[in-house]
């Protein structure tokens, strides 16, 4: 039995303009994000790997890596634009980093590293709303929105190599995993809103995303989320592929770990955890 | 056309103030650099997103040309010229 292990995924979206809605009053986002906190709270991780999408920020057209993990000390953010909050330093656990980085090499994943990064809301808002104790933080970026994306499979693999991962990690470790992103929507592109620069393009996939997730049938998870389907489901909708990701290191302890949606209709999003029983 | 410039410049709005106050303040000059033909700054400069996106430059790169005041665009006017681009003629989505 191994003495590291994964106590909790959760997956919550990272709209740039939460912060400062919420700072502002609104109750109704704040108490979804408590719910996922009071999740993380509760099983005491003393690690967080934040499955991010870096969105052309750090990361631009002239290198743009499919999988990257962040293994140095430098790592700070947001690097762009989220309202109401500043750049400043994340904690790091290099150690850790590294031991995970290693692991997934060596099982075949070649992932960019990364000794110094810039992270961008896709990291932030998550860990604004989340990491109040300021638990040291691993970030693996995937590429979520310049074609070719990495696969639905081969992503649930990766993240099925990273919960192995946690498990050969010296120390008793207890790691939470937590994916960023929404499911449906559009920014910036042809199919966006009148009067401003995004839509959700295709709520009823987000819905079903969140069916898919309740059930815990992955399986169809993996066999719909095809090119086809994430283009049309809007120019950001690859950000599924980091709650694949998660559930794919949550999923051997999948017996374990009990899933919570909250999704409302017609919404881009979902709040969800999974939580041991 | 030069996609990737195109897609560079708007990147660096972001990620160098210099560049971006350059931009605001004098737009052909900050244009100066990149390798882009007469067609693809005067888009530029007129905020035709509609046009640039058909030719392929990111719509999360384009946006920062809105973000940043960049051509007269603000997000309704974006959101009105990109719109218009999906019916428009040899349109092709992005990345594809």
């Amino acid at each position: 039995m191994p003495t590291s292990h994964i106590v909790c995924g959760v997956g919550v979206p990272h709209v740039p303009v939460f912060p400062k809605l919420v700072a502002e009053g609104d109750h109704d986002v704040r108490s979804r994000y408590e719910a996922v906190r009071a999740v993380l709270e509760r099983t005491e991780p003393d690690l967080l790997v934040v499955i991010a999408n870096d969105h052309l920020n750090a990361f631009f057209l002239d290198r743009l890596p499919t999988f990257s993990i962040g293994i140095g000390e430098l790592m700070s953010g947001p690097m762009d634009d989220v309202p109401g909050l500043t750049a400043a330093p994340l904690p790091t656990d290099t150690g850790a980093a590294r031991a995970l980085a290693e692991f997934l090499v060596r099982d075949d994943y070649d992932l960019v590293l990364c000794q110094e990064i810039d992270v961008d809301h896709s990291v932030i808002v998550p860990l604004h709303f989340l990491n109040h104790k300021g638990v040291p933080v691993v970030v693996v970026n995937i590429n979520a929105y310049v074609a070719p994306l990495p696969s639905a499979q081969r992503c649930h693999e990766l993240g099925r190599s990273l919960g192995t991962a946690v498990e050969a990690l010296a120390g008793d470790r207890r790691v939470a995993v937590v994916a960023s992103g929404s499911f449906s929507q559009e920014v910036g592109g042809p199919r966006v809103d009148a009067g401003r620069a995004w839509s959700v393009p295709r709520p009823d996939w987000a819905g079903r995303i969140a069916e898919l997730l309740t059930r815990g049938d992955i399986e169809s998870l993996l066999a719909e989320s095809t090119p086809g389907m994430l283009r049309d489901a809007g120019t950001v909708a690859g950000e599924v592929l980091s709650w694949i990701t998660m559930i794919g290191a949550a999923g051997p302890a999948g017996a374990n770990l009990s899933p919570r949606l909250d999704h409302r209709s017609g919404e881009a999003f979902a709040f969800g955890t999974w939580e041991e029983r | 056309m030069s996609v990737y410039a195109i897609n560079k410049f708007c990147h660096r709005l972001t990620l160098d103030p210099a560049h971006c106050a350059g931009a605001q303040d004098d737009l052909p000059v900050a244009l100066g650099p990149y390798d882009l033909t007469r067609a693809e700054k005067q888009a530029i400069a007129d905020g035709d997103v509609g046009f640039l996106h058909r030719h392929g430059a990111h719509p999360l790169l384009l946006v920062r040309l809105y973000q940043r005041s960049i051509g007269g665009l603000t997000e309704a006017l974006y959101s009105e010229r990109i719109r218009r681009s999906a019916t428009t003629e040899g349109g092709r989505p992005w990345g594809s």
